[in-house]
């Protein structure tokens, strides 16, 4: 059963289509990047599936079960959702965030607590520390890492994220992307995140749903996308970075060692398994001042230099 | 003249219960209204505008318009002001309110609250600060109102005040001078406190 089917929805703002005739169709257990420039629909479609917005014509089903069927409140406890890092409540604790949803759902607070310290050390907060502590006592990277928290408190099938990364800098927002790929990969829940950062939507999902318009004009896995654009929104998203793109969806299994230069490559080599990118290996490089990795697979270990590693997308 | 302090006793008492009484009537009214036009945003100015047009008619002519409705007495002095304390409390609630951080609303309404509990859980906490200013604004002002209640037959401290004035007699009007002045500075004080006991902790700055 697909986690979420969505049926010729459309939604109407006084007169104009912000979204019109958008089918979609998530598998469970998928992450899903919806992208595109702003004013493109791809929040609409967000808050149209846990009703946060009503579709103006359409249908959308979550777990077979229609939305528009039952309570809006209701159905919101039992689909996580996460926003940008200000959405936790300053005048909760981070226990008392986290435990917002079991709470409506009426745990007792047992059974809340032991929830929360779970969630908390999967996060990476550890709950003596953090427990007790208040948003404005945490960084921004740490906030964000309780809005996740708090979304996934009552084990919901199914996690909304509204640019949860967008407020934060560069490298926390890194380092959490990382994260959030972990915890995808750990779970298997299904995840569908909204964002205008092709890299991120590059890095964390499986799928891409490019949004232009209020229409739907490329689904496709990350790494097709990045090599067959097809279609002139998609150039542009892609922009000058296409070949950086390329890199970072080709893993050291895929790259092809080409031409063997004979000579031994300079420095000294790092170990690397053959799921990670091409991309992140030669950043690994650099910032080890290595010449080569040794990528260790099933089929046997394969040096490939920075030159090689350059090469491998092609 | 010797002053009898079981009179002054009992002016102070009865200063007391027309601020308290009154104030407490505002926030009754007034709290609930703010929340209502924060809702109902297009009523706000209409409704803040008619409010405020209150605070403008001076405090003697509002307790004088009194007499034809209420007579004279505690009653009339009681209406005159709630009437006065109101448009701070609902001011205050109406821009605690419509001034809050979109995006907890927002996460609140994401995280399946509905909208009773929105407001209980998230929306006044949040807004405490604001709303507890207005209160102290209002209660402050009353006292010092509440001064003129003795002009239409309320009691109160005012009523040495204003034989000290016909009498022309300095330690008379000190008499209720002073201690309305205390007073207003008391239930400031005291209403200071209440707020940092209210106002969750994660809402203080350190």
């Amino acid at each position: 059963m697909a986690a979420i089917r969505m049926r010729r929805v459309g939604r109407q703002f006084s007169e104009r289509w912000i979204l019109r005739d958008f089918d979609l169709e998530v598998p469970e257990g998928q992450t899903l990047a919806l992208i595109g420039p702003s004013g493109s629909g791809k929040t609409t479609v967000l808050r149209l599936i846990n009703r946060l917005l009503e579709c103006s014509e359409g249908s959308i089903h979550v777990f077979g079960r229609d939305v528009a069927d039952g309570d809006a409140a209701e159905l919101r406890r039992r689909i996580g959702y996460v926003i940008q890092e200000i959405g936790t409540f300053p005048h909760y604790t981070v226990q008392q965030n986290v435990g917002v949803v079991p709470a409506l759902l009426g745990w007792s607070r047992a059974r809340i607590q032991a929830r929360v310290h779970e969630l908390l050390d999967l996060v990476g907060l550890p709950p003596a520390e953090f427990a007790g502590r208040y948003p404005h006592q945490l960084s921004g990277g740490q906030r964000q890492r309780v809005g996740f928290a708090r979304a996934l408190a009552a084990d919901p099938p199914l996690v909304l994220f509204d640019e949860p990364f967008a407020a934060l800098d560069l490298p926390t927002r890194e380092s959490l992307q990382d994260e959030f790929r972990r915890l995808a990969q750990s779970l298997r829940k299904t995840f569908v995140v909204v964002t205008h950062d092709i890299f991120e939507a590059v890095r964390i999902a499986e799928r891409i749903v490019v949004l232009h318009e209020g229409r739907c004009v490329r689904d496709a896995a990350p790494r097709d996308l990045v090599r067959s654009p097809g279609d002139a929104v998609v150039e542009a998203l892609l922009g000058p970075h296409r070949y950086q793109l390329e890199l970072m969806t080709t893993t050291l299994g895929e790259a092809s060692a080409g031409p063997t230069s004979g000579s031994a490559a300079r420095g000294s080599v790092i170990e690397l398994p053959d799921h990670v990118s091409v991309w992140e290996a030669l950043s690994r490089l650099s910032s080890s001042q290595a010449g080569a990795v040794r990528v260790n697979a099933a089929s046997g270990a394969r040096v490939l230099s920075r030159e090689q590693l350059l090469r491998g997308a092609d | 003249m010797p002053i009898d302090t079981q009179l002054i006793l009992s002016a102070i008492l009865e200063h007391v219960a027309l601020t308290l009484t009154s104030v407490t009537l505002a926030v009754a009214l007034g709290v609930p209204l703010g929340v209502y036009l924060a809702r109902h945003r297009f009523l706000s100015g209409p409704a803040l505008a008619i409010v405020g047009v209150i605070q403008t008619v001076p405090s003697p002519a509002l307790l004088g318009l009194m007499i034809p409705l209420f007579g004279i007495g505690k009653k009339p002095a009681l209406v005159a002001l709630f009437a006065y304390a109101l448009l701070p409390i609902v001011a205050s609630t109406f821009s605690a309110l419509d001034s809050l951080d979109r995006a907890a609303l927002e996460a609140a309404r994401g995280m399946g609250m509905r909208p009773t509990q929105i407001l209980t859980k998230v929306a006044l906490p949040l807004g405490l600060p604001v709303v507890m200013r207005g209160i102290r604004v209002s209660t402050v002002i009353n006292v010092g109102v509440a001064t003129l209640g003795a002009l239409i037959g309320a009691g109160g401290l005012g009523t040495f005040i204003f034989r000290g004035i016909a009498l022309v007699d300095t330690p008379t009007i000190l008499t209720g001078a002073v201690p309305a002045a205390v007073l207003a500075l008391l239930f400031d004080g005291g209403l200071a406190l209440l707020e940092r006991v209210l106002v969750p902790r994660g809402l203080r700055k350190q």
